[in-house]
């Protein structure tokens, strides 16, 4: 084992790609141990052949047509309405539309280069600081894999064997936290610097809201489907894909076939890029099953921090390191496996762990020197990266605290799945 | 300039067209599913284990077309720092380690696949065509890692043919 993870922690340095470097570090534990190697490939395509991470590629999908077909102005344009009035509205309205869109989506990338694309240049257009619109932006994305439905919630789900309907539920008394969070924070900013600002020019609740019914159906259309029975989580995320491309092609008439065809290349290529790590995570999984990692660091965990408060604080500030340094779905595909049954086992409840893992995972993607939403946030702003992340700082504070919120009010969590359980 | 011809547009872009097309099939065929079943009350016994089998594919051939595209998820804050020399070194380095991985997961997989004889519950398939999408990842990710680093080929990429096209594959929103 310690060969793998020797290994491992090598080939990342290096830059070998994640993918490849799991694979590597699985196939040297073989190779040492003795192992069948014919695990290796059946333990890859046995992952794959995982019917719950077919919804992936068509929550991008989704995304993908949204960003294309006019779905995110209409929903950036209501939201605009909705709290665009108060002072410093247009940081507001960012982070309403990204709530909003996050429940449509499931990704922080797709989030920022919609919504927050958009909300840049209204905010520029407006003459609000670079840096606050920047941070703004930046950090709102967060919101995008908590907010169900959620991407690396359907690899936590998949992965770790927890239903996927029940993590998605988890995430929303979260995500609406976070976002109430960011407001407070840019609210506070806003005020302390005494920003001179346009008004925004907003189209009016009634008719933005017109506008926008049908995208913002999407959320109730994905949620109705999947708790009314009618369709799994897998199912869900074919019809949200299925239900955005007739918004935006049909009543906005906004997508073209080229668009069309562009969402589905990317999305083929995009969701490759990941579902191969989560292959090769299957035979690290064996490995570390085998190696009965989990119940050895459950086993430490639970001696050393007495009581779960504390042993999430640590948990917590682990995942955080890990995601200053690591891709936030890479990682969550490695560590589900060792600390998800570790956590479990240490007797709390899968949803918690699960919601809990993707959220502080999640702060990673606005951390240096690895958080991916700062360089998309530098690509999209024309920033440099230094002053991006910078930018972002002070919006990392709300996220922590709401962090820790969630560890000690578990119920943030776990209260909405277990009350529409329990209906 | 000279544009590039059919065939080459083809063949430098056939993993992703197939992922795309198997992509189409399943969303086609599970969404049919779920029509049957919430109003008909009908639903097919295939639809899930035909989209599971084509669901490997899709996923091994996006990945190879994430490969063209130095769009495989990797960390690069150390090894950007390195001097170009030592980069080139490092990164043959790191070609030779992948082909060895994949030649050995190609080989189990095809070995894999020849001994099962498992059958689909729904499906006249065995699982040695799910198998097989192991030695097939194997040889196109080798095949076109190696064209594009050490044959230094210029691959045409579709996206960038479309009109308006700026060959953005990858840089949308993926899963993260």
């Amino acid at each position: 084992m310690i060969e793998s993870t020797m290994v491992l922690l090598l080939a990342l340095l290096v830059g070998v790609p994640v993918a490849f470097a799991i694979g590597l570090s699985a196939l040297s534990y073989f190779l040492v141990s003795g192992a069948n190697l014919l695990v290796l490939p059946q333990q890859f395509i046995g992952q794959l052949s995982n019917l719950s991470l077919i919804a992936v590629p068509f929550f991008v999908l989704a995304g993908e047509l949204m960003n294309r077909g006019g779905v995110t102005r209409r929903i950036f344009d209501f939201a605009l309405a909705c709290v665009g009035r108060v002072p410093g509205g247009l940081g507001h309205t960012n982070v309403v539309a990204a709530m909003i869109f996050a429940g449509m989506s499931g990704s922080a990338v797709a989030d920022l280069a919609s919504v927050g694309k958009i909300g840049l240049k209204a905010m520029r257009d407006n003459r609000y600081p670079d840096d606050l619109s920047a941070g703004v932006i930046i950090s709102a994305s967060t919101i995008g894999p908590i907010i169900p439905p959620s991407i690396n919630m359907v690899i936590f789900g998949s992965i770790a064997n927890v239903p996927i309907g029940l993590l998605f539920l988890g995430g929303v008394i979260p995500g609406v936290v976070t976002g109430l969070m960011l407001m407070l924070m840019f609210a506070f900013l806003f005020w302390r610097r005494q920003v001179k600002v346009q008004m925004p020019a907003s189209g009016g609740f009634w008719r933005t809201f017109r506008e926008a019914f049908w995208s913002l159906m999407t959320p109730v259309v994905l949620l109705g489907a999947m708790f009314s029975g009618i369709a799994t989580p897998t199912e869900a995320a074919i019809v949200a894909s299925l239900y955005t491309l007739v918004v935006a092609g049909l009543v906005y008439r906004e997508l073209t076939w080229t668009m069309v065809f562009e969402s589905l290349l990317n999305t083929a290529i995009v969701s490759g890029a990941i579902l191969i790590i989560i292959g090769f995570a299957a035979p690290l999984g064996y490995v570390i099953a085998r190696e009965q990692v989990a119940v050895a660091l459950s086993t430490l965990l639970v001696g050393t921090f007495h009581g779960h408060t504390l042993l999430l604080f640590a948990v917590a500030a682990l995942l955080l390191l890990i995601g200053c340094f690591m891709e936030v779905v890479a990682a969550l595909i490695l560590l589900t496996p060792v600390l998800g049954p570790a956590l479990m086992a240490a007797g709390l409840d899968p949803i918690f762990v699960g919601v809990l893992m993707v959220y502080t995972l999640g702060i990673g993607l606005v951390t240096p020197p690895v958080g991916l939403c700062l360089y998309v946030g530098s690509q999209i702003s024309g920033m440099r990266l230094e002053k991006v992340v910078v930018a972002t700082a002070p919006f990392i504070v709300p996220l922590v605290v709401t962090m820790v919120l969630l560890i000690l009010f578990p119920p943030l969590i776990t209260w909405l799945p277990e009350f529409v359980y329990a209906k | 300039m000279k544009s590039p011809g059919r065939g080459r547009i083809t063949l430098d872009n056939f993993e992703e067209l197939l992922a795309v097309a198997l992509l189409c099939v399943i969303g086609a065929t599970m969404a049919m599913q779920v029509c049957l079943r919430s109003f008909f009350g009908a639903p097919l016994s295939w639809p899930e284990e035909l989209s599971q089998f084509l669901f490997v594919w899709a996923s091994i051939l996006g990945a190879v077309g994430a490969g063209k595209r130095h769009g495989l998820v990797r960390l690069e804050a150390i090894a950007e720092r390195l001097p170009q020399s030592l980069r080139a070194v490092l990164d043959y380095m790191i070609l030779l380690a992948i082909a060895a991985f994949l030649a050995i997961l190609g080989w189990q997989g095809w070995q894999l696949g020849a001994r099962t004889s498992f059958t689909a519950t729904t499906l006249p398939l065995t699982w040695a065509w799910l198998y097989a999408a192991a030695p097939a990842f194997a040889i196109l990710m080798v095949a076109r890692l190696f064209q594009l680093q050490v044959l230094r080929y210029r691959f045409v990429f579709i996206e960038s043919l479309l009109p308006g096209g700026q060959g953005d594959a990858g840089a949308g929103g993926g899963p993260r």
